[in-house]
C-alpha cells in the first residue's frame, strides 16, 4: 500500500488542484489524505480489497474532499505525519507545465495515472537495463516499443546501434517481452487479485485515447 | 512550434509529457498479449510468425512443405515429406535472431550432435539439423499421432492407460540420461502417441539449445514458463513441470529435473490437474492403487536428493505395482464429453479407438478389451449388448428428434433453415473460436425456436467460462428442455449433467446434489453425444 501511495500520489495531487483548490491547499489536503489512509486504515479498505486502487483512491480523495475539506482546512497548516515521500513544490511546477485540455478533473487523473503508470514501468525497465551495463543499448532501442513487432526498422537500429540485423532482432523481442511483463505486473500490483489485467490495460487504453 | 511531433505507429501528435518522447497509447497497446489467448488472460507468448509454407518450401527444395502443424516459444514446426526418401518428416525451424549469438553456431552444432546420438524406439529421431539461409532447422522423424495435452484435454487419461505410458517415457528418458542428455521440457506437448500406441518423446535438449524455456534475461526477473492451459487470469507463476532447482538455477540443472517433470505429467494423467503447492495425494482424488501416491510424491520431492536417482527406478516401481495385482480393475471416473460436434465425435472416436486399439499391442488383449468397454467406441471388437442398446436408445429418441425436425420445417421457411444450418457448421468447424459463438449467436437470436437453437445454445456453453457458460447452460435448461441434438441427446438433460460437474469443481456439493438427483428421477435414459447414459456415468459422483 505504501508503496503504490508513494508512486501514484501526484495525479491525486494534479486531480486536486484540478478540482479548483489553490497550490498551498491542494499540498495540504494530499498530505492529510495520505496520513490518513496510511495511519487508519481506511474505512474503505473493504472496497480495496475486491478492486482497484486507482479507483480507490480517486473515490476516497472525493469523498475526502467533499467530507473533510471544511474540518481539515481548520487545522494548522503542515505538520501532518505521512509516511508517503512528496515532492511537493515540485509537484506545483511540474502541474503547471501539464497541458490543460483535460475534461473534468477526474478524467485529468485518470489520464495523471496512466501516464504515472507507465512512466514508473519505463523508469523500472531503464533502471533493470543499466545495472545489467546496457544503458545505451535501452536507449537505442526504445523507440522499438511502439508499433508492431513487425514495423520495427531493424535494419536502420542495427545500423545506429552497430549491431547486426538478427542480433537487434532479438534484443528488441527480449526488450518488448521484459516491458510487456513489467507492465502487467505493475498493474497487478495497482488491483486485487482475481481482477482482470486485461480489463484494467483497456481502461487505459480508453483514457488516454481520449486525452 | 506549430506542427506537434506524430507517432510513427498510430500517427496521432505526440503528447508533451511522457518519457522517452514515446506515444502513451501505443505503449499501453504494447502491453496486451500477443496472438490469441486473451480472453483467457494468460500470457501466451506468440511473437514469433511462423513464416508460411511457401516461404518455408523456398528453403528447402529437398522437401515437400506439406502444412504448419505446431508453434510455439522455440519456433515452427511443418509437416514435410523428404522427396527422394519418401517419408514424412517434421521440420522444426527456431525462431530468427536467435542464432546470430556468435557462439550460437558451434553451441548449436555440438549439442546437436549429441541429440543425434539418441537412437531409441520411445525417443523422436533427429535425422538432420543445419542452417540455410539464417534459418536454423531441425529434420525429425514424424510422429503420426497425438501429444499427450491433447489426450487430457479430451478425455481424462484413465490410470491402466498412465501406467502403460510411464514406463515408455522412463526408457526414453534413461537411454538418454545414459548419454548424458537431459530433456530438461518434459511436458505433455513433448510427449507424443503414435498410431500404435507406442510413445515418442520429442524436442530432447532442445530447450538448453535454444535456451528459452526461461527467462532469457540472464539477471533473473520474471521466469516467464510455458502458459498451462488450465489457468487462466493469471500473470506469473504459471504452473509448469520444471523442477524447483530448475527455476532457480537453471543453468545447474542435472537428469532428476527430468524426474521431477516426469512426476508432474504422471501426476496429471492420474488426477487430470496439476499438484498444487500442497499436493494432495493422488488417491484421494481418483481410484488408484495407494502405492502409486509413493512413486509420484517421491518424483516430485522438491529436493533432487530426496527423489528417485535413476528414472529407471521409476518404471521398476510402476511395473512391480501393476504386475503384482493384475487383477485390479479401478473404476472408470466418470466419462467427460469431448469434443461435441459431430465431426468432433468422429475424430475423438477415431483418435481414440486407434490409440486404445493399438494399446492391444502392448498391453495385451485382457487391459485392452477393460480399456475399450469403458470407452465403448464403435468397433466390430465391441459386444453385442451395447450395439444393441444404443441402437434401441435411437431408435426411441430418434423418432422425436424426427418430430422435432418436422416441427423446424414447419416453421421455417427453407431459406431459414438453411441459414441456420450454415450458421451452425461455422460453428462445427471452427470450434471455440470467436467466429465460431457469433455464429451460434447469431443463430439463436434470429431461430430461437427452432430445436437447433438449444444445440446451439449448449455449444455456447461448451465453449464458454464462468458466468457465460453458467448462463447458457441454464437457458438450455429452461428454455430449451426439451430440445434434442445429435443422436438423441436432450439438451436439457446434458445440460443438467454439465452443471453438475461444474458445480462440483467449485464446490457447491449442494446444487450439485440436487441436478444429480434430477437427472436420476427425471431424466433417467438421458444420453450424451457418445451413446452413453447419464445416469451410468453419474454413479460415481456423489457427496
Amino acid at each position: 500500500m505504501e508503496n503504490l501511495c508513494r508512486t501514484y500520489w501526484y495525479p491525486l495531487y494534479a486531480y486536486v488542484r484540478r478540482r479548483g483548490h489553490p497550490a498551498q491547499d491542494a499540498q495540504d489536503l494530499t498530505q492529510a489524505f495520505f496520513a490518513r489512509l496510511l495511519e487508519r486504515q481506511w474505512v474503505g479498505d473493504a472496497d480495496r480489497e475486491r478492486g482497484r486502487f486507482r479507483t480507490f483512491l480517486l473515490t476516497a480523495m472525493s469523498r475526502f474532499l467533499s467530507d473533510e475539506w471544511d474540518k481539515t482546512r481548520a487545522q494548522k497548516r503542515g505538520g501532518h505525519v505521512t509516511h508517503v515521500p512528496m515532492q511537493l513544490d515540485a509537484a506545483e511546477t511540474r502541474y503547471g507545465h501539464e497541458p490543460v485540455d483535460e475534461g473534468t478533473p477526474e478524467q485529468y487523473f485518470e489520464r495523471r495515472w496512466a501516464l504515472t503508470l507507465l512512466d514508473t514501468v519505463l523508469q523500472r525497465l531503464r533502471a533493470e537495463y543499466e545495472q545489467a551495463g546496457k544503458g545505451e543499448l535501452f536507449v537505442g532501442l526504445s523507440s522499438s516499443l511502439v508499433g508492431g513487432r513487425e514495423s520495427q526498422p531493424y535494419a536502420e537500429l542495427a545500423a545506429k546501434l552497430d549491431m547486426n540485423e538478427g542480433a537487434v532482432k532479438v534484443a528488441v523481442h527480449r526488450l518488448r517481452k521484459r516491458y510487456r511483463a513489467l507492465l502487467r505486473s505493475e498493474i497487478a500490483e495497482t488491483m486485487a487479485a482475481g481482477e482482470d489485467v486485461d480489463d484494467e490495460l483497456r481502461h487505459l487504453f480508453a483514457v488516454l485515447a481520449r486525452g | 512550434m506549430d506542427t506537434k511531433p506524430l507517432c510513427p505507429s498510430c500517427q496521432k501528435p505526440l503528447a508533451p509529457d511522457v518519457r522517452l518522447g514515446l506515444c502513451p497509447e501505443c505503449l499501453i497497446k504494447a502491453g496486451f498479449p500477443t496472438g490469441k489467448g486473451s480472453d483467457t488472460g494468460s500470457m501466451t507468448h506468440q511473437a514469433f510468425v511462423p513464416p508460411a509454407v511457401e516461404e518455408i518450401a523456398g528453403l528447402f527444395p529437398q522437401l515437400e512443405i506439406l502444412e504448419l502443424i505446431g508453434r510455439g516459444g522455440m519456433g515452427a514446426v511443418y509437416k514435410a515429406r523428404q522427396r527422394q526418401l519418401n517419408r514424412f518428416v517434421a521440420l522444426k525451424i527456431l525462431p530468427p535472431g536467435v542464432g546470430s549469438e556468435p557462439a550460437f553456431a558451434e553451441r548449436f552444432t555440438r549439442e546437436a550432435r549429441a541429440l543425434a546420438q539418441l537412437n531409441h524406439p520411445n525417443i523422436v529421431t533427429l535425422y538432420e539439423f543445419g542452417e540455410t539461409s539464417g534459418q536454423f532447422y531441425f529434420l525429425m522423424e514424424f510422429v503420426d499421432g497425438v501429444n499427450l495435452r491433447q489426450l487430457l484435454a479430451s478425455s481424462r487419461v484413465s490410470p491402466r492407460e498412465a501406467l502403460a505410458i510411464v514406463p515408455q517415457i522412463c526408457d526414453a528418458l534413461q537411454f538418454a540420461h545414459d548419454q548424458g542428455i537431459v530433456h530438461r521440457d518434459i511436458k505433455p506437448e513433448n510427449i507424443l502417441l503414435d498410431r500404435r500406441g507406442r510413445v515418442k518423446v520429442a524436442d530432447f535438449g532442445l530447450a538448453k539449445l535454444v535456451g528459452v524455456e526461461n527467462d532469457p534475461r540472464a539477471d533473473g526477473g520474471i521466469a516467464v514458463a510455458s502458459p498451462d492451459l488450465t489457468v487462466s487470469g493469471k500473470i506469473m507463476g504459471t504452473p509448469n513441470y520444471m523442477a524447483p532447482e530448475q527455476v532457480e538455477h537453471p543453468t545447474e540443472v542435472d537428469h532428476r529435473a527430468d524426474i521431477y517433470a516426469l512426476g508432474v505429467v504422471f501426476y496429471q494423467m492420474l488426477t487430470g490437474e496439476l499438484p498444487g503447492k500442497k499436493i494432495e495425494v493422488p488417491s484421494k482424488k481418483v481410484h488408484i492403487d495407494v502405492r502409486l501416491d509413493e512413486v509420484v510424491l517421491r518424483a516430485l520431492e522438491k529436493k533432487p536428493e530426496l527423489r528417485y536417482q535413476q528414472v529407471s527406478e521409476v518404471k521398476t516401481m510402476v511395473e512391480t505395482i501393476v504386475a503384482i495385482e493384475p487383477g485390479q480393475i479401478a473404476p472408470p471416473a466418470p466419462v467427460q464429453p469431448a469434443v461435441n460436434t459431430n465431426a468432433g465425435i468422429k475424430k475423438t472416436k477415431i483418435r481414440q479407438s486407434i490409440i486404445l486399439f493399438s494399446m492391444i499391442a502392448i498391453l495385451g488383449v485382457a487391459l485392452a478389451y477393460e480399456i475399450i468397454q469403458r470407452h465403448k467406441i464403435s468397433q466390430s471388437l465391441k459386444p453385442l449388448e451395447a450395439q444393441q442398446l444404443r441402437e434401441s436408445r435411437q431408435q426411441s429418441f430418434g423418432a422425436n428428434f424426427e418430430k422435432r425436425l418436422a416441427q423446424d420445417q414447419g416453421k421455417l421457411t427453407q431459406a431459414q433453415l438453411q441459414e441456420a444450418e450454415q450458421l451452425y457448421q461455422v460453428a462445427n468447424t471452427n470450434w471455440g473460436t470467436p467466429e465460431a459463438i457469433q455464429s451460434l449467436q447469431t443463430m439463436i437470436k434470429k431461430y430461437p425456436d427452432c430445436d437447433r437453437a438449444g444445440c446451439a445454445t449448449l455449444y455456447l456453453a461448451q465453449m464458454s467460462n464462468g458466468d457465460d457458460r453458467a448462463r447458457y447452460l441454464q437457458s438450455c435448461i429452461d428454455d430449451y428442455n426439451d430440445c434434442y441434438y445429435g443422436d438423441g441427446v436432450q439438451v436439457g438433460a446434458f445440460a443438467r449433467f454439465l452443471l453438475v460437474q461444474d458445480y462440483r469443481s467449485q464446490g457447491d456439493d449442494q446444487k450439485a446434489n440436487v441436478l444429480s438427483n434430477e437427472i436420476k428421477t427425471k431424466f433417467a435414459g438421458a444420453i450424451d453425444h457418445q451413446g452413453n447414459l447419464l445416469v451410468d456415468s453419474l454413479k460415481t459422483d456423489s457427496k
